[in-house]
């Protein structure tokens, strides 16, 4: 929490709204992972991550005030990320947010050293997978954390790749209920 | 009415780091619970964000201040800077000149779309770059960084087709000089200042199957 050290005090009147550039970059530096990994941690792909990550600091860059502390500030950005993230679960699902964010992890999040390497949801996925059964945590596996195609994973487990599919679909309803219960 | 074919390419684009969130609007409730099923196991890898990416937004972020100042040229000092922010000026995207508003919107998901065959893999080295045209659709493969994607060739100015110049490694527009990164992030119009910014280009969705390069084409 030393590396940066916002300024707190202004020996200059502020002229508008929008903070000073070299806050803004600060900001940019020290928050720019955390937002990322955690919007990158509930979309699982680049594009989404980017664009959203990109929102969010657009908006800071207009609207956040940088004379607030540190972990305001944190407190703010990750609001924006959770607000920008839940728009566009609307935008797009009509389920809304159907995993709903847990408030304690993003409060974990925020003030995380960029250095370190778990993602935020890298815990709750390996509890959600151990609830389901053996078949079905394997094909989700090797899929979605190992990035297998259809025709690999259907090798690895001895199966058609039709089957492989069908199995696929079935491991996502059962996690998505088991998600459910969990809650 | 489910259709699990749609839940599949919805999946695959999310297995090439592609947004499938367009898709997600033809998917039915339950299917779309198990894509952001997909999209939070997917998510608790590990990702870092990338590089051309960090330094795109960092400058992103750097230009707003001028293009404000610009602006409140017209308006009178601090006063009008501050007049101008209220009523929304340097509001990243009402500011951008793109005459089309479809254009450079983000990922093109054709509402029949089909996957098209367009090069093989062995064709597109890492590092180069290969037009192609898939049905209406016309885009250029990218090979970068170990991964590959695939970005519309219609500039987002007034939607000429673009060159790809091998030294500067930018897609140029031959119309009005437009220059635009390989990611298509937009980085230079003749004549303007860096605060007047087009769209981005469009991206085109791109998976390989079968040692071969798809993209969502119609």
């Amino acid at each position: 929490m030393q590396d940066i050290a916002l300024p707190s005090a202004r020996t200059l009147p502020r002229s508008s709204l929008v903070p000073p550039q070299q806050d803004i970059d600060q900001v940019f530096a020290r928050y720019l992972d955390p937002v990322y990994r955690f919007l990158y941690s509930r979309l699982g792909n680049r594009e989404d991550a980017e664009d959203l990550t990109s929102e969010v600091f657009l908006k800071a860059s207009r609207q956040l005030n940088t004379d607030r502390g540190e972990a305001s500030i944190a407190q703010w950005l990750f609001t924006v990320a959770r607000t920008v993230l839940a728009d566009h679960w609307r935008r797009y699902y009509r389920t809304g947010a159907v995993l709903p964010l847990d408030e304690q992890q993003i409060e974990d999040v925020g003030p995380r050293p960029a250095s370190e390497t778990a993602s935020p949801s890298a815990e709750r996925v390996q509890k959600l997978l151990g609830a389901l059964p053996d078949r079905y945590r394997l094909v989700l596996e090797l899929r979605f954390l190992r990035g297998y195609s259809i025709q690999e994973t259907a090798r690895e487990m001895g199966i058609t790749p039709e089957n492989a599919k069908v199995m696929q679909h079935r491991a996502l309803a059962k996690a998505v209920q088991a998600d459910e219960v969990q809650e | 009415m489910s259709d699990p074919d749609r839940l599949n390419e919805a999946l695959e684009a999310l297995l090439a780091d592609h947004s499938p969130s367009g898709m997600a609007q033809e998917l039915d409730t339950d299917e779309q619970k198990m894509l952001q099923m997909a999209q939070l196991l997917r998510g608790s890898r590990e990702s870092r964000p990338d590089d051309q990416f960090v330094e795109s937004l960092r400058s992103r972020l750097r230009e707003k201040p001028r293009r404000l100042s610009r602006r409140s040229a017209f308006l009178s000092g601090l006063g009008g800077l501050a007049a101008g922010l209220a009523a929304g000026f340097g509001l990243d995207r009402s500011t951008r000149p793109a005459p089309y508003p479809g254009l450079g919107a983000g990922a093109i998901w054709p509402a029949k779309g089909k996957w098209i065959r367009v090069a093989a893999v062995a064709e597109l080295p890492e590092g180069s770059v290969r037009p192609f045209q898939a049905g209406a659709l016309q885009g250029f493969l990218v090979h970068q960084n170990g991964s590959i994607h695939a970005v519309s060739r219609v500039c987002t100015h007034m939607g000429c087709s673009l060159d790809f110049r091998t030294q500067e490694q930018r897609f140029v527009c031959p119309c009005h000089g437009a220059e635009f990164d390989m990611r298509g992030g937009f980085r230079y119009y003749p004549g303007h200042q860096h605060s007047d910014r087009l769209a981005p280009l469009n991206r085109i969705v791109v998976r390989v199957k079968d040692a071969g390069i798809e993209v969502l084409g119609a």
